[in-house]
């Protein structure tokens, strides 16, 4: 960074002219791009690529010349004066904040808002990135790449790696953002707004998040890529084929998740065989229904093992990672759909032999520590087991088959608690669950909520 | 740099490292009220009516009451009829603040010159303090973090607190973290945590919002 130090010898008066280009009252909101540009200039930071696309308005004490801004951006002006949350109210107009695509530069600093806590959290870089730089083809960036969602229609882009080791966990913890490949070149992307057509999976792809995940998945489905970031331009579908061997849940947390934003999950698939849909698929929560966070229950259910995700409520943060276990008695439920971002479902009761779901890990987690829990007992309705018992498992917990059903167990609020210190201790929660896990099994909810 | 001299009011220009001076952070008022580089280098007279004017008097008093012979102020000490001047000027602000002995932060719509400085009691938030539009101002930012030593005083210069004293207040109002109230250490924090300081201020002027945080970022444009 420029020392401003130097100022008081090198510029006097006549020599103006130092300055790259003087400051001209006149740019309008072109100069907080030029802000942003020259950081990109000067700093290896990349959390000034981690900006939110919808600030909950509502969480945002706006004076009233603030939200002037917001609205001439394209927020609804409606909602800004009714310190709404937005997500439904973006404008699509052809620029702003409802365009269709934008780079990596942030149009106004409110989208920064909930930002704060990312970068923060007792992480370090992982290395010195890559140098990056503005083109004329965009800004020319090399970063984690991993593609979701049906069709590939969307890269999850890692803005902040940050690495950390908690508890013997090797973690990774970055902030994430969506981006969407633009017309036929293959590296040149764009960043998605929360755009209605593109949230059929009830997923607010404007979002910044928060990924926490082993550091070995992380490495294992994120590749380094060099891509160009550019505004404008048409958002292609992309299909590419990628299988990946392990099963795993990451859960997104927005930022600010905790005055009540929907979080997010990504499941990332266990190895499929479906020809058409990634194994890596993007579920998001009805907002104000889930007050704090989601975990999900995954079922694997017919022969081209397509995952059926439901989101239950719960407290989570954090990650947690399942891997296919077997269960021989799995009926599978009436299948039903997201609505637009909500839930409208017909909801059946399934009296699962064991809907359980194991806290049990598996690349990530040590392999005696699998052992631990599934060697412990568990009240299961009258029973008590071991989730070894109930589920049939193997002795090796690694070799845990990833063919059939399974599911994730969903934490009532009780246990939550104790799993909220799950980012700060993972490894203690697995070695002590605690007592009052409790198994979610008369309100099993299917949701069939995507479709291949 | 112009500097106000706090006994004779003559505006001095300084080139190279200025004497020490304390320096003004306000709220601006409507442009009638304020008082201009030009207007100040004329007749007193004219202008010796608008707030913008006994404002600066008062703050005179202040510095000198502290043994300062000069004063800075973002009104009368820019020419910004010259846009070279007022380039200068903007890309240096935070320095101007950062080398001021002491910066004077005039609290127009506060009144109580005791507020509630404890984050937790219960009449915190509603607190004049606590909802002065100093907090609210894009500019404010870094006038805010930049100075080392900064004393708070109400609508009738009467003294609030010190900057050093009321970190765990202004950090609850600002959301800025305790140790970067300070200043000292803005480096340390992540880009977007920077940003996010600024992302619900306003400036008056759609351009300032970015220029407010030139000085945060140690960067010139």
């Amino acid at each position: 960074m420029t020392s401003p130090s130097r100022r008081w010898l090198t510029t006097p008066r006549h020599t103006n002219m130092i300055f790259p280009r003087p400051l001209l009252y006149g740019e309008g909101r072109r100069a907080f791009q030029r802000l942003q540009e020259e950081l990109i200039k000067l700093s290896d930071d990349q959390t000034v690529f981690a900006w939110d696309w919808l600030p909950r308005i509502s969480a945002i004490n706006f004076p009233e010349r603030r939200a002037k801004h917001l609205v001439e951006l394209g927020w609804d002006a409606d909602a800004v004066s009714r310190s709404e949350p937005l997500s439904r109210h973006i404008h699509s107009s052809a620029q702003g904040i409802g365009s269709g695509a934008s780079s990596l530069i942030a149009p106004d600093p409110v989208l920064f808002y909930a930002s704060s806590l990312v970068g923060l959290r007792h992480m370090f870089q992982a290395g010195p990135p890559i140098p990056y730089y503005m083109t004329n083809k965009g800004l020319s960036i090399t970063l984690p790449l991993c593609d979701i969602g049906s069709f590939r229609r969307f890269t999850l882009a890692i803005v902040t790696v940050g690495r950390t080791q908690i508890q013997g966990q090797d973690l990774f913890v970055g902030g994430g953002l969506f981006l969407a490949a633009l017309g036929l070149q293959v590296s040149t992307y764009s960043r998605i707004p929360n755009r209605k057509d593109h949230n059929a999976d009830g997923f607010f792809h404007g979002h910044l998040v928060v990924v926490t995940m082993p550091w070995e998945l992380y490495k294992l489905y994120f590749r380094e890529t060099p891509i160009f970031v550019r505004q404008l331009g048409i958002v292609r579908s992309i299909f590419v084929r990628d299988m990946v061997p392990e099963a795993a849940v990451c859960i997104l947390n927005r930022p600010d998740s905790q005055d009540g934003n929907p979080n997010i999950g990504l499941f990332m698939g266990a190895k499929t065989r479906d020809p058409f849909g990634g194994p890596i698929v993007p579920v998001s929560l009805e907002q104000g229904k889930v007050a704090c966070g989601a975990i999900f229950r995954i079922s694997w259910r017919d022969e081209f093992q397509s995952p059926v995700l439901s989101p239950v409520t719960g407290h989570y943060e954090g990650f947690l990672l399942v891997r296919a276990i077997k269960n021989g008695d799995f009926r599978p439920g009436k299948p039903c759909q997201f609505d637009d971002g909500g839930i409208s479902a017909e909801t059946e009761t399934y009296q699962w032999r064991c809907d359980v779901v194991s806290p049990v890990a598996a690349t990530a987690v040590e392999a005696h520590s699998a052992a631990t829990i599934c060697n412990k007992r568990w009240k299961m309705g009258s029973r008590e087991l071991t989730l070894r018992q109930a589920l049939d498992l193997p002795e090796d917990p690694t070799s845990f088959g990833c063919r059939q059903s399974c599911e994730v167990l969903t934490f009532p609020y009780k246990v939550n608690t104790v799993l909220t210190a799950c980012l700060e201790g993972t490894a203690s929660w697995i070695s002590n669950p605690g007592s009052s896990i409790k198994f979610l099994s008369a309100k099993a909810v299917e949701h069939n909520s995507l479709s291949f | 740099m112009w500097l106000l001299h706090t006994e004779s009011l003559e505006l001095r220009s300084f080139q190279g490292k200025p004497p020490p001076y304390a320096i003004l952070s306000h709220r601006w008022g409507s442009d009638e009220e304020e008082v201009t580089f030009q207007d100040w280098r004329n007749d007193h007279a004219k202008i010796s009516a608008r707030t913008g004017y006994v404002k600066i008097l008062r703050a005179c008093e202040e510095a000198k009451s502290r043994d300062l012979e000069y004063l800075w102020v973002d009104t009368n000490c820019i020419d910004k009829s010259s846009s070279a001047e007022l380039s200068e000027a903007i890309n240096s602000m935070y320095y101007y603040y950062e080398q001021a002995e002491i910066c004077l932060a005039y609290l127009q719509d506060v009144d109580d010159a005791t507020p509630p400085t404890n984050p937790d009691s219960p009449d915190f938030n509603t607190s004049q303090f606590c909802q002065s539009a100093w907090f609210t101002r894009g500019w404010t930012l870094q006038e805010l973090l930049a100075p080392q030593s900064l004393v708070f005083f109400t609508s009738s210069w009467v003294h609030i607190g010190e900057k050093s004293l009321l970190k765990r207040a202004i950090s609850k109002i600002t959301g800025i973290p305790e140790r970067h109230v300070s200043g000292r250490n803005l480096h340390e924090a992540p880009i977007s945590c920077r940003m996010s300081w600024v992302s619900n201020r306003v400036t008056t002027r759609l351009e300032d919002i970015a220029y407010c945080m030139l000085g945060i970022f140690g960067v010139n444009m």
